[in-house]
């Protein structure tokens, strides 16, 4: 019942005579539009977007070029382990037997330390730390 | 060589199928007098299809003028199979353009004046029903005309509408929901008991 009474009301429509003056019009209407050129395509449109695009690939291209590192020209010779002496370490003196004290005992003073360093085209480095191991 | 198609029985018949795939073919062909011919043979239905989606009768008008362009300068991409459905289709991307480009469709309700020899009672019907019609979306508009007025299944309809079936059941039975509460004003028997 309530569907029925609501599909009538929909299908009314304006008067007869009206609708077919406006649908004929607008038939008109079209076909005289029809006659006239067409405008310019959608697709002009979207050009800007197009040339905004195509700019920012070749901006990006550009940018990578520039910011990439060239590999290096001159190679660097191998690194070369220095040869160890074979001779084998003295080894070190025995402590002193000490009556166990009940605090830890100090340990040697150690007044420098020295590096040694041969690099691999022979050169030979030699590093001298005093006690606050400055050099 | 042009061919003259003759739709009979006026320019209100509407051909089977089988008759608009032979308007279109002589139309794409060149033929102007079939081209005519089928414009005459959908005007009244494209006008009436927009006037449900515009709820105006000169944003009808407008819809129904680009409508028919468009259909005219893209006889070529019709495939066949269904040409109302495809005219349908044009319709409403029509409407949604329009309706986006105007914002009269959204303004003031446009006053239908009551002509002479015109039944006052029936203009005032048509007031009300345009009025309730303006609560409504595009897309509920147009699932209810295609459901409900043109009598094409749910499945027919979204096929024209570009969505799932169940969508545009869904879309019509709000549409009638919110019809009938909008109506139910002047109409008390389309109150909802529930």
């Amino acid at each position: 019942m309530k569907d029925r009474k609501l599909r009538q009301l929909l299908s009314m429509l304006p008067e007869e005579e009206e609708i077919a003056r406006r649908a004929a019009r607008a038939r008109r209407r079209a076909l005289a539009r029809l006659e006239e050129p067409e405008p310019a395509r959608r697709g002009w449109r979207w050009a800007p977007a197009a040339a905004l695009t195509v700019l920012l690939v070749a901006s990006a291209a550009w940018v990578s070029r520039a910011w990439r590192v060239d590999p290096l020209v001159w190679t660097p010779p191998a690194p070369r382990i220095a040869s160890v002496p074979a001779a084998p370490l003295a080894p070190a003196p025995a402590p002193a037997v000490r009556k166990a004290s009940r605090r830890a005992a100090p340990g040697p003073r150690q007044e420098r330390l020295e590096m040694h360093l041969v690099l691999s085209d022979g050169t030979r480095v030699l590093w001298t730390f005093d006690r606050k191991f400055t050099l | 060589m042009t061919t003259t198609v003759a739709i009979e029985g006026g320019p209100l018949a509407e051909p089977v199928e089988s008759r608009w795939d032979e308007l279109v073919g002589a139309a794409r062909a060149g033929d102007r007098a079939a081209l005519d011919g089928l414009l005459e043979a959908i005007e009244r239905r494209v006008y009436t299809f927009a006037y449900r989606l515009a709820g105006d009768r000169a944003a009808a008008e407008d819809v129904a003028q680009d409508a028919l362009l468009k259909i005219c300068r893209r006889l070529d991409q019709y495939r066949g199979g269904n040409f109302l459905g495809w005219v349908y289709r044009i319709v409403v991307n029509q409407a949604r353009d329009a309706r986006r480009a105007a914002a009269r469709w959204v303004g003031e309700p446009i006053e239908i004046a009551v002509l002479p020899g015109h039944d006052p009672a029936r203009t005032e019907q048509l007031r009300r029903l345009e009025e309730a019609w303006r609560v409504l979306s595009q897309k509920e508009r147009a699932a209810l005309t295609l459901t409900d007025l043109e009598g094409l299944s749910s499945a027919e309809a979204a096929r024209i509408l570009g969505c799932l079936a169940v969508t545009a059941r869904v879309r019509a039975a709000q549409a009638r929901k919110k019809l009938r509460r909008e109506l139910s004003r002047y109409y008390p028997e389309l109150r909802e008991t529930t």
